[in-house]
C-alpha cells in the first residue's frame, strides 16, 4: 500500500511504496528523509548525482521470473575503478531486491542468509564459498564507498559508508548465477546477495530512461 | 503510477588535454575510466577531476582504424557505436579490436584478424576444462584449443571502461567451435572469459556503411569462419538419405514384383563337320524351337556358359519375333584364359535386352570360335524374363553420393586450412 506524506523540508508529497522503505531523497528539494515509527525527519541533503548513460530510472518497471518489479530507488557506489548503480526493486509479491548495473552488465539479486561468512581475514581471491548450496569462488575484491542516492531505500544511506565487496564466480555454468558478499568497515555485520546476470531485453522493461539517439 | 516520458539528451564531458591542449570528450559517463586524446593519443584518467595524463602519447598515428571511432551501425538488430579501438599483437602477429557500446546492451568487442571478423561478449561463468583434447565445455558445446599465447596492447584510441596501458601483456587462450569461440584473458588479477561468433565481413561493411575498400580483404580461413561446405553437408544429408531410402525402396519393390522367370533353356552341342569327317567338333548354325515370352513388356537376360579354357566363342544370336519376323541382335562372348597364377574372363557371360514385348520368339545363332575349340563340347544357354537389375541402382546411388562426398572433401580441406594457423591442429 502506497503511503503519501509531505516532505518535512519543502512539503512536496513523498511516496512510500513499501513498508520496507526507511529512507528517501525528496525529488524536489533533495533532502534526505528518514522515516521513523512516528514521522519523517530530514537528516541532510543530497548533492548532484553524477551523470551517466543508464537506461534505468526511478519508475522503470519490469518482470523477473514471475514477478513484476518497480524501480523505487538507487544508490551509487564508487570504487577504485569507477562507479556503479544499485537500483532498489520493489516486487509485487512484497519482496525487495537490487538491480546492479556495472560496466554495461546487469544483475538482479536478493539478500540471502544461506551462506557462512568466513572471517574477513580469510576472504581472498579464489576463496571457496558455498552460497545457496552452489559452490563458487571469490573472483574480485573491491573497496567501495557511498557516492549518492535517489528515491526510496530500505535503509538509511550513510554518506561516509565504506565496505569491502567480494564478487563470486559460480562453478555452475548454466544459470548465469551472480552473488556478492559485503563486509562493512569497522567490523560491521557482513551480508550477501544472491541472484543472476540478466539481459535487459528479457526483463520486459517499461518506462525506461529514453536516451536521445539511442532509443 | 507516474509515467516518466522525458527524453534525456545524453550528457558528455569535455576538457582540454593536459598534454597537448586539444579538446577531449567523454561520451560514456559513469563507465569510462580511460580516454585517449584524439589529437596526441595520450591516455587520460577519465575519473580524475584534473584528467591526469596516465601515458603521454605521440601525435603521430601509428594505426588507423578501419571503422572510425563514433561510427554507428546495426549488427544483428542492435545499434552499436564504435567507442574504442585497440591494436594488439603477439610475436609479430597483429589484430584489431573495436569496443562497441550501446547503453541498453552494454559492451561488445568486434575483433578483426586477417580480415575476418568476430563479435565477443563477456560471460560470467567459467567453462569446464576437458583435459583430453585440450578443450573447454560451455553450455553443451565443446571448444577446442586453437591458440595459446599473449596479447600486448600496441595502440589504442577512444574510451575504455577499464584501465588500458600500452605495452600491457595479457595471457590469451582461444578455443573454437566454429562459428563460435571462447576466449580467455588472464592479466594475473582477473580471468576474463568472452564468448564470440564469426561475423561476415560483408555484414560489418554494410552495418557500419563502410566504403568498398574500407575493410581489408580476408586472408585464409578465419578461426571461427563457418565452413559453407559444412552447412551444405548438413542440408544435403537429409535429402541424400531420403533419396537413398527411396532408391532402396524402389529396388526392393522391384525385387518383390520381378518375374525372374526362366522361359527357355537349351544345351547346344558341337558336332562333327560332316558324318565322315574325324576333324575337330564345331558348332553349327542353331535354330531354336519357338518359345513364349509373356508377363508384359520387360527385359530379357541371356545367360550363356561353356566349360572352355584358354579359348573364346562368340555367339551371334538373333532373337526373332515369329509374327513380325523382326530380329533383335543379342551378341554374347564367352572367353576364359587361365595361367598358373592368373586368369582372365569367365566361363559364363550374360547379356540384357530391354523392352521386349510379349509374343512368340525363336533364336537364330551363328557361332565363331577361336583356337583350342576342342577344350569344350557344348554351350548352356538360358533366357530369363523380367530380371531385377542392380547396375542402375548402383549407378544412381553413386550419383546421389557424389555431391556429399565432394562436399566432405571440400570441408576437410577447409578445416585443414583453418587449423594451419594453429599450433594445436588435431
Amino acid at each position: 500500500m502506497i503511503q503519501q506524506l509531505p516532505c518535512p523540508s519543502c512539503g512536496a508529497p513523498l511516496k512510500f511504496r513499501s513498508q520496507a522503505t526507511l529512507f528517501q531523497v525528496c525529488s524536489y528539494c533533495k533532502s534526505n528523509i528518514i522515516r521513523t515509527d512516528m514521522d519523517l525527519a530530514k537528516i541532510g541533503e543530497m548533492g548532484e548525482l553524477p551523470d551517466d548513460l543508464s537506461p534505468i530510472q526511478i519508475g522503470t518497471t519490469g518482470r523477473f521470473k514471475s514477478n513484476t518489479f518497480y524501480v523505487a530507488g538507487r544508490i551509487i557506489y564508487g570504487w577504485e575503478d569507477g562507479v556503479w548503480n544499485e537500483w532498489y526493486l520493489l516486487f509485487d509479491d512484497g519482496k525487495d531486491g537490487w538491480l546492479a548495473e556495472a560496466q554495461g552488465e546487469f544483475m538482479i539479486s536478493f539478500s540471502t542468509d544461506s551462506v557462512q561468512f568466513p572471517p574477513k581475514t580469510e576472504m581472498e581471491l579464489r576463496k571457496k564459498i558455498n552460497i545457496k548450496d552452489e559452490s563458487c569462488t571469490v573472483s574480485d575484491i573491491k573497496q567501495i564507498k557511498y557516492v549518492g542516492s535517489e528515491g526510496e531505500l530500505p535503509f538509511k544511506a550513510e554518506s561516509n559508508y565504506r565496505s569491502t565487496v567480494y564478487d563470486l564466480t559460480f562453478d555452475n555454468e548454466d544459470m548465469d548465477l551472480f552473488a556478492s558478499m559485503e563486509y562493512p568497515e569497522n567490523d560491521g555485520v557482513p551480508f550477501a546477495y544472491f541472484g543472476k546476470y540478466v539481459e535487459l531485453r528479457k526483463l520486459k522493461l517499461q518506462n525506461m530512461r529514453i536516451l536521445e539517439g539511442w532509443a | 503510477m507516474a509515467v516518466v516520458k522525458n527524453k534525456v539528451k545524453p550528457k558528455t564531458k569535455s576538457f582540454n588535454c593536459r598534454n597537448c591542449g586539444s579538446p577531449v570528450e567523454i561520451k560514456i559517463l559513469g563507465q569510462t575510466l580511460n580516454v585517449v586524446c584524439p589529437s596526441c593519443k595520450s591516455i587520460i584518467d577519465a575519473t580524475d577531476p584534473n584528467f591526469k595524463i596516465l601515458e603521454e602519447g605521440v601525435s603521430k598515428r601509428i594505426y588507423a582504424p578501419y571503422i572510425p571511432l563514433g561510427t554507428r551501425g546495426k549488427l544483428h538488430g542492435v545499434l552499436w557505436e564504435v567507442t574504442g579501438f585497440i591494436v594488439k599483437g603477439d610475436s609479430g602477429y597483429i589484430w584489431q579490436e573495436y569496443l562497441l557500446f550501446n547503453p541498453y546492451h552494454g559492451y561488445r568487442w568486434l575483433v578483426e584478424s586477417d580480415g575476418h571478423f568476430s563479435l565477443f561478449k563477456r560471460i560470467h561463468t567459467r567453462p569446464k576444462f576437458d583435459r583430453s583434447l585440450p578443450a573447454y565445455n560451455y553450455r553443451k558445446q565443446k571448444y577446442k584449443l586453437f591458440n595459446r599465447g599473449g596479447a600486448t596492447v600496441h595502440y589504442c584510441e577512444g574510451e575504455f571502461f577499464w584501465r588500458i596501458k600500452k605495452g600491457n601483456f595479457t595471457r590469451v587462450e582461444d578455443y573454437i567451435s566454429p562459428p563460435f569461440g571462447l576466449s580467455l584473458e588472464d592479466d594475473k588479477n582477473e580471468f576474463t572469459w568472452t564468448l564470440g561468433h564469426h561475423v561476415e565481413r560483408e555484414s560489418v561493411k554494410s552495418a557500419f556503411e563502410l566504403d568498398e575498400y574500407a575493410l581489408p580483404n580476408s586472408y585464409g580461413v578465419g578461426s571461427l569462419q563457418p565452413s559453407d561446405a559444412r552447412d551444405k553437408l548438413k542440408k544435403m544429408i537429409p535429402v541424400v538419405l531420403l533419396s537413398l531410402v527411396i532408391m532402396i525402396g524402389l529396388q526392393f519393390a522391384r525385387i518383390m514384383t520381378a518375374g525372374n522367370k526362366l522361359i527357355y533353356e537349351t544345351r547346344i552341342n558341337k558336332s562333327s563337320a560332316s558324318m565322315f569327317s574325324s576333324g575337330p567338333l564345331t558348332f553349327k548354325n542353331f535354330k531354336s524351337p519357338t518359345f513364349e515370352v509373356s508377363g508384359g513388356k520387360s527385359n530379357l537376360m541371356f545367360e550363356a556358359s561353356a566349360l572352355l579354357r584358354n579359348a573364346w566363342v562368340y555367339m551371334d544370336i538373333l532373337l526373332v519375333n515369329e509374327k513380325t519376323q523382326k530380329g533383335i541382335p543379342v551378341p554374347i562372348d564367352i572367353s576364359y584364359y587361365k595361367g598358373s597364377d592368373w586368369s582372365e574372363g569367365s566361363t559364363k557371360s550374360d547379356q540384357y535386352i530391354f523392352n521386349v514385348p510379349d509374343g512368340k520368339y525363336y533364336l537364330n545363332i551363328n557361332f565363331r570360335e577361336g583356337d583350342r575349340k576342342d577344350s569344350y563340347k557344348s554351350i548352356h544357354l538360358k533366357i530369363y524374363r523380367d530380371v531385377v537389375m542392380y547396375s542402375n541402382f548402383m549407378i544412381v546411388s553413386l550419383l546421389i553420393l557424389i555431391g556429399p562426398l565432394v562436399t566432405l572433401l571440400r570441408r576437410k580441406n577447409f578445416e585443414a586450412r583453418r587449423w594451419k594457423n594453429s599450433d594445436f591442429s588435431p
